[in-house]
């Protein structure tokens, strides 16, 4: 076998050739000069390269500062999972809770006209109480703004989601 | 190279536990890998910050993925297949940001230019022979700058370089091939000795 060129001398080295044409190779080489010194050369530059590239004591210093490691055990998926099912609990609660508490409002405020208790501070807090209650309700419904439950709703199960999508934005810094 | 090794039967039990939400045991594995992870983008980044950022998003994104990975395989090279991804579409992005790609043709005129920079014996006399060739595979056209770390830094087989960059395995050593002849020219005219390189 004629010397082999370069690239195949390469890619025998590296293990990259079938394994017939890696044995003809193998076979050459151990018979000239010209071909094991071309394999010494490759493996000094392999090693140089390889020392070259290795991460020196800096920067290992600074990898090791870094604690890439340690987000997990702090578990920042699953604390960013949970703002979003706060968030959608706090609507879903809100809703139920106003739509039993608001009927009542208007209760109370009759009664305590009835028992006497309709004093003006009274009757004005409970009235700021019912009227700000109600505006917001009213707001949050508006057709024209589009806005309804059911797109809170869905603005509380982006929060389930968009955490999670900017968690890879996340400092990574010691 | 600084990696906490893994045994096989391990590596797969910690993938296993990851899979079933082990947090912890995800993070043995970060850890068991980050020394390769990082060192791969900081090479190809050339920035510490940027790497230590893309090394996070990459993790990330393995654990994300962490289902469709095949245990047949050997996970270092899976992960560095996505770090290595990451890094390119991060610098990628940051070339069209700049508006400036150093495309091959480019980089053979930037060398140009470098050969008749002055004094590149006080150059050399600055800094380490190690820095020296550091430099000089940072200033690498893309693809072989690729090449040079997955094999010479990520110690990953040519066939392992070819799934990650796509090409055939006679491409990687095409690639590497013209890498190593760039370096010698880049090193020789920096006034830097290449024994063993061709």
């Amino acid at each position: 076998m004629a010397c082999p060129d370069e690239l195949t001398l390469d890619l025998w080295l590296a293990g990259a050739l079938p394994s017939d044409e890696a044995a003809a190779v193998a076979s050459h080489v151990h018979t000239c000069a010209a071909c094991a010194a071309a394999e010494q050369t490759a493996h000094a530059l392999g090693t140089e390269l390889q020392a070259a590239l290795a991460l020196d004591a800096e920067e290992l210093a600074y990898l090791s500062g870094l604690e890439l490691a340690s987000p997990w055990r702090t578990s920042p998926a699953a604390a960013a999972l949970s703002w979003g099912w706060i968030a959608l609990a706090g609507v879903v609660g809100g809703y139920a809770a106003w739509s039993v508490a608001a009927p009542g409002f208007g209760s109370v405020l009759a009664a305590a006209a009835q028992v006497g208790l309709g004093t003006v501070p009274l009757h004005l807090a409970l009235g700021l109480v019912f009227g700000l209650g109600q505006a917001l309700l009213d707001l949050i419904r508006h057709p024209a703004l589009g806005l309804s439950q059911p797109l809170l709703a869905l603005l509380a199960l982006a929060l389930l989601v968009w955490p999670r999508q900017l968690m890879p934005q996340r400092s990574t810094r010691a | 190279m600084a990696i906490t090794e893994l045994s096989l039967d391990s590596t797969q039990h910690l993938v296993q536990r990851s899979r079933a939400g082990d947090e912890s045991a995800f993070a043995a594995l970060v850890e068991a890998h980050q020394s390769a992870v990082f060192g791969t983008v900081l090479r190809l980044v050339c920035d510490r910050e940027v790497a230590a950022e893309v090394s996070n998003r990459a993790f990330f994104k393995a654990y994300q993925h962490l289902a469709g990975f095949d245990e047949s395989r050997p996970l270092r090279a899976w992960l560095l297949r996505i770090a290595a991804n990451e890094a390119l579409n991060g610098l990628r992005s940051r070339r069209r940001e700049a508006g400036h790609t150093v495309s091959g043709a480019e980089a053979d005129i930037e060398l140009e230019q470098i050969s008749g920079a002055p004094d590149p014996g006080e150059i050399v006399s600055r800094r380490e022979r190690g820095a020296a060739i550091r430099d000089a595979v940072s200033r690498l056209p893309e693809p072989q700058r690729v090449a040079v770390v997955l094999r010479y830094f990520a110690d990953l087989a040519y066939a392992d370089i070819a799934e990650l960059t796509q090409q055939s395995v006679n491409n990687v050593g095409v690639t590497l091939l013209r890498a190593r002849e760039r370096l010698r020219r880049d090193l020789e005219t920096r006034g830097v000795t290449t024994d063993g390189l061709p």
